[in-house]
């Protein structure tokens, strides 16, 4: 699979959400009304990725993956019936559907080829590579969309409890990353992205890594002191999120673009990793681990 | 390449096994029970397919136990070994996943005034699969699929792919959907519950669907059984006519019928029967049936629906109704839809007419149609061999 095009939002959200319609309207003259703001991630991400592609095959198909979901317009729907005891507001409740933003792609694009929403808990971009690389080979399309988006509604103290995620945050990513992918190999240089694999415990992701010669790590976690020395023995370089920042399903996909503009920048490295870390785990020794390489291809 | 559907468990409205639930689908006669939503400034009354059996167990928790028995049977149908489990994926699809439990626990947060209630407690898709992943420690290829009606079509549609490249040897589909009220509540504000409180797909009489509760499970494997039925492959696209309906002119849904079969190098004629979505809505059926007009311009194959006895179970009907399917057909038997769109109550404006009685199989391909909001539509290719 090779990398065409890519995007990234990510924001830090403490307080307040930053305004999605505004980078919106900077992509697209397009009207799309009665959206969420889940829908409207994924439709920026989506449209900023496609800004340098000239065509999109029509039968390209679209990957949408999520760690959490539709949060804001779930909480909508059941305030609704909870709280003020009316059913919910049709679009709301057919927003709340896990592939309706896959109904806007197709239109925003024109594309009809296969669509699908999925999630896998821990390693949700990593699902959707996967998915990809399934349709590939599978002779289903020769190009796709594939985007992981994450919403982290306010508060966020009320988020960081439906991520049962423990530890002092004071905030939490919201994020929109998308890849356009295509088959075959493009005339220009181009990143190529291999197929995830999953590994148990952090030594069999450490002789996987030297087994393949990378040397250049990111982490969609912050490793712990005792990973840090190990991997700083056999030479293996890392980069990973803030501690204060709670990374979550958005910041897996962050990663996949922050190391292809890092294979992009430098021409003597060949070969990066993209490591994601099952998050209910906290230790590295039995924790799952899903690996994906990326390589340069000229 | 070939994989071969083995039916492990069964739960809907028809009963609690797979061979009680074929019977009574094949007997024609499920009727729905009523459910009533009393807590709302307006209660709303609608007809719902609910469970055969009921339990004193809390609404999530016979789910999260039903969820996980079915994982149970399925590895026990294939007699999976430690080893092999870890070659062996969990693609599960729903709808609402736990909204359930959601509104259960926030609902009782309110209710016990706790000091700071949680709005929507349980969040994502993959949470439960990856808990009976855990549990049973099967391979990391383990997915949730969330397209709405089609998802666990779609997932047996990848599982079958894990197991053609080789990354898997069998996979478990499940498909679950469990009475919750925002689905029920959300279905009913579009008005697409029938008012008739009868379900009759492709009729002149149709005025809209009836909700279902369901959870299925079926394996895949490479594997060949005896009497098993090939799954041969299928294909997925996406409409962008509208968020809540297929083209009414049916050219998507002839586009999926093509890239299906030409998925498996098979050409229309040699489709037996058609396992139609058959919802009722209007603009569904409408959909549907131009589709098959205009995808099969010689000879319409044999056509029958399964949500009339059933519902409509949304994220299940995948697993669920490609199991009433199979197991039909292992029987020897083409399922019918009795006194439903048949010559002299069909709606003549859509051009088809739904088989009126039981006929037996012919060696051959059947498809699986299903259709979802969002513009996914998914048919899924059978064979029977024998």
């Amino acid at each position: 699979m090779f990398v065409i095009a890519k995007s990234t939002l990510l924001h830090e959200i403490v307080d307040e959400s930053p305004n999605i319609v505004e980078i919106l309207a900077s992509l697209t003259d397009m009207k799309f009304r009665r959206i969420d703001r889940y829908t409207l991630l994924c439709l920026a991400g989506a449209l900023k990725c496609a800004q340098t592609v000239t065509e999109m095959p029509r039968n390209t198909s679209m990957v949408l993956t999520t760690g959490s979901g539709t949060v804001s317009t779930s909480i909508k729907t059941m305030d609704s019936i909870v709280v003020k005891k009316n059913p919910p507001k049709p679009f709301h409740f057919v927003n709340s559907l896990g592939n309706s933003a896959c109904y806007l792609l197709a239109k925003a694009f024109n594309l009809d080829g296969a669509s699908i929403a999925l999630s896998q808990e821990r390693f949700s971009f990593e699902a959707a590579i996967t998915q990809v690389y399934l349709n590939f080979i599978s002779d289903d399309g020769e190009t796709s969309l594939i985007g992981g988006v994450d919403e982290a509604p306010t508060p966020i103290t009320d988020q960081l409890k439906r991520l049962s995620i423990q530890g002092n945050y004071t905030s939490c990513y919201e994020g929109s990353h998308w890849l356009y992918l295509t088959k075959n190999k493009p005339e220009h240089s181009s990143t190529q992205i291999h197929k995830p694999e999953y590994f148990q415990g952090k030594h069999e992701v450490i002789q996987h890594l030297e087994r393949n010669n990378i040397r250049q790590t990111f982490l969609n976690y912050s490793p712990s002191s005792e990973l840090h020395e190990q991997y700083s023995n056999s030479s293996i370089q890392m980069i990973y999120p803030k501690n204060e920042c709670c990374p979550h399903g958005s910041y897996s996909g962050h990663n996949y673009i922050l190391a292809i503009d890092f294979l992009e920048s430098h021409p003597n490295e060949n070969k990066v990793a993209v490591i994601a870390k099952d998050m209910r785990s906290t230790d590295t020794q039995s924790a799952n681990f899903c690996v994906t390489m990326l390589s340069r291809s000229e | 390449m070939s994989v071969y559907i083995y039916n492990a468990a069964l739960q809907c409205s028809l009963g609690d096994t797979i061979k009680a639930c074929t019977d009574k689908y094949l007997s024609y006669q499920n009727t729905p029970s009523e459910v009533l939503v009393a807590d709302l400034n307006m209660p709303v009354a609608m007809p719902y397919f609910t469970f055969a059996s009921s339990t004193d167990e809390l609404p999530h928790h016979m789910m999260y136990r039903m969820m996980d028995e079915q994982v149970g049977q399925a590895i026990q149908l294939l007699g999976l070994s430690e080893s092999e489990r870890k070659k062996t994926g969990l693609f599960v699809g729903s709808s609402s996943f736990s909204a359930n439990h959601s509104e259960f626990s926030y609902a009782q947060e309110l209710h016990q005034q706790a000091t700071d209630p949680l709005i929507l407690p349980n969040i994502g898709y993959g949470k439960i699969t990856e808990d009976l992943r855990n549990k049973y420690d099967l391979s990391f290829h383990s997915y949730t699929y969330a397209t709405a009606c089609t998802s666990s079509a779609n997932a047996m549609l990848y599982a079958k792919r894990f197991i053609d490249h080789g990354i898997l040897d069998h996979a478990i589909v499940m498909g679950y959907e469990f009475y919750n009220t925002t689905t029920a509540l959300g279905f009913y504000g579009l008005e697409l519950i029938s008012p008739s409180k009868h379900l009759r797909s492709f009729d002149a009489r149709r005025d809209g669907l009836i909700l279902g509760e369901g959870c299925a499970t079926l394996c895949l494997s490479k594997q060949k059984g005896q009497g098993a039925i090939k799954f041969r492959g299928g294909a997925i696209n996406t409409d962008s006519h509208s968020l809540t309906a297929a083209n009414p002119d049916g050219s998507s849904i002839a586009h999926v019928f093509e890239k299906a079969l030409h998925s498996v190098f098979a050409q229309p004629e040699e489709v037996v029967a058609v396992k139609t979505h058959g919802t009722a809505s209007i603009m569904n059926d409408e959909a549907e049936a131009a589709g098959l007009l205009k995808y099969f311009t010689k000879t319409l194959p044999k056509l029958f629906a399964i949500k009339p006895y059933i519902g409509h179970t949304l994220g299940a009907c995948g697993a669920l109704e490609g199991i009433l399917t199979t197991e039909s057909l292992s029987r020897g038997i083409i399922p019918a839809t009795p006194g439903l769109a048949c010559a002299t109550n069909a709606d003549r404006k859509l051009g088809v007419t739904l088989a009126q009685e039981n006929s037996n199989t012919t060696p051959g391909l059947y498809l699986l149609n299903y259709f979802a909001f969002g513009g996914n539509n998914t048919v899924l290719v059978l064979e029977k061999d024998f």
